[in-house]
């Protein structure tokens, strides 16, 4: 089953600025080989939103990883990443401003980009830049306006709803997405399934 | 330790890290702290490193990852006075 998970963390918050100096904050997060890769706030965030990212495919597949941030464990290179036995393909791209982590299973590459939201709202700004994605990549019409994002309710979950799905035309597409937010960027991946 | 209290604080230590200032106006014990807050996920790890600090106890994983609610937080505090 290929899922796609994705993370973006904008790096320009200050209430996150120092956080690779808090040591507590580091153990808590990191497991021990990944503390000494901490460095500073784009090393350790890094590190944070490839968790995240793995976490969503995670849930996706059906397994609960719960809080436990340093049970998912992301390799040195950055390349991928391992809960248990299972391990996750990774990419991340890391600049001055965001970091935006990608994690998948299957072998086919997923898209995925990043991009300010403006004054546009987070989530309708990461829809957007998903359907633009789609459009591009030929998945869908021009028209994105035929294709919608939607969420299905789902119990036990942290706010009541699945993970998004695209559907066209009323048809769903065969492309497992991810949508992400954090203060100035919206994010998206999309792998074909 | 008094529930209400208790409850004042860990309303206290959310504070800064609300996106939805506007759901804080009415919190309640029964109040997400990530769908109605819009506390997100990192922020969660700072809150609950926060209430280690202020009630001198620790939250393992497994009960941090129990904690959705308000009332959540408030129940977990009171079970360790």
């Amino acid at each position: 089953m290929m899922r796609v998970g994705n993370d973006v963390v904008d790096l320009g918050d200050p209430q996150i600025a120092e956080h690779h100096l808090r040591p507590r904050f580091v153990a808590r997060v990191c497991s021990e080989e990944e503390r000494g890769r901490v460095r500073d706030a784009r090393s350790l965030w890094s590190l944070f939103a490839s968790k995240e990212a793995a976490y969503k495919v995670l849930m996706k597949l059906g397994f609960e990883p719960g809080f436990g941030h340093r049970e998912i464990v992301v390799a040195e290179d950055l390349r991928s990443v391992r809960w248990r036995d299972v391990s996750l393909h990774l990419r991340v791209e890391a600049t001055d401003d965001r970091v935006h982590a990608v994690a998948w299973e299957g072998e086919a590459e997923p898209s995925w980009g990043a991009e300010q939201t403006g004054d546009r709202d987070p989530s309708a700004a990461a829809r957007a830049l998903l359907c633009a994605a789609l459009a591009r990549e030929g998945r869908v019409s021009m028209l994105t306006r035929t294709v919608s994002v939607v969420r299905d309710p789902r119990q036990g979950s942290w706010d009541g709803f699945g993970p998004p799905r695209v559907v066209s035309r009323g048809e769903p597409l065969d492309v497992d997405v991810s949508l992400s937010h954090d203060g100035r960027f919206a994010a998206y991946a999309a792998l074909a399934v | 330790m008094d529930q209400k209290q208790v409850f004042d604080d860990v309303v206290a230590i959310l504070k800064p890290f609300v996106k939805n200032p506007d759901a804080l106006a009415n919190v309640a014990m029964e109040t997400s702290i990530l769908k109605d807050l819009k506390v997100n996920s990192a922020r969660l790890v700072d809150v609950v490193l926060e209430i280690e600090d202020k009630f001198g106890i620790e939250v393992k994983d497994e009960e941090a990852d129990k904690v959705k609610t308000v009332g959540d937080a408030v129940t977990l505090i009171m079970a360790r006075g």
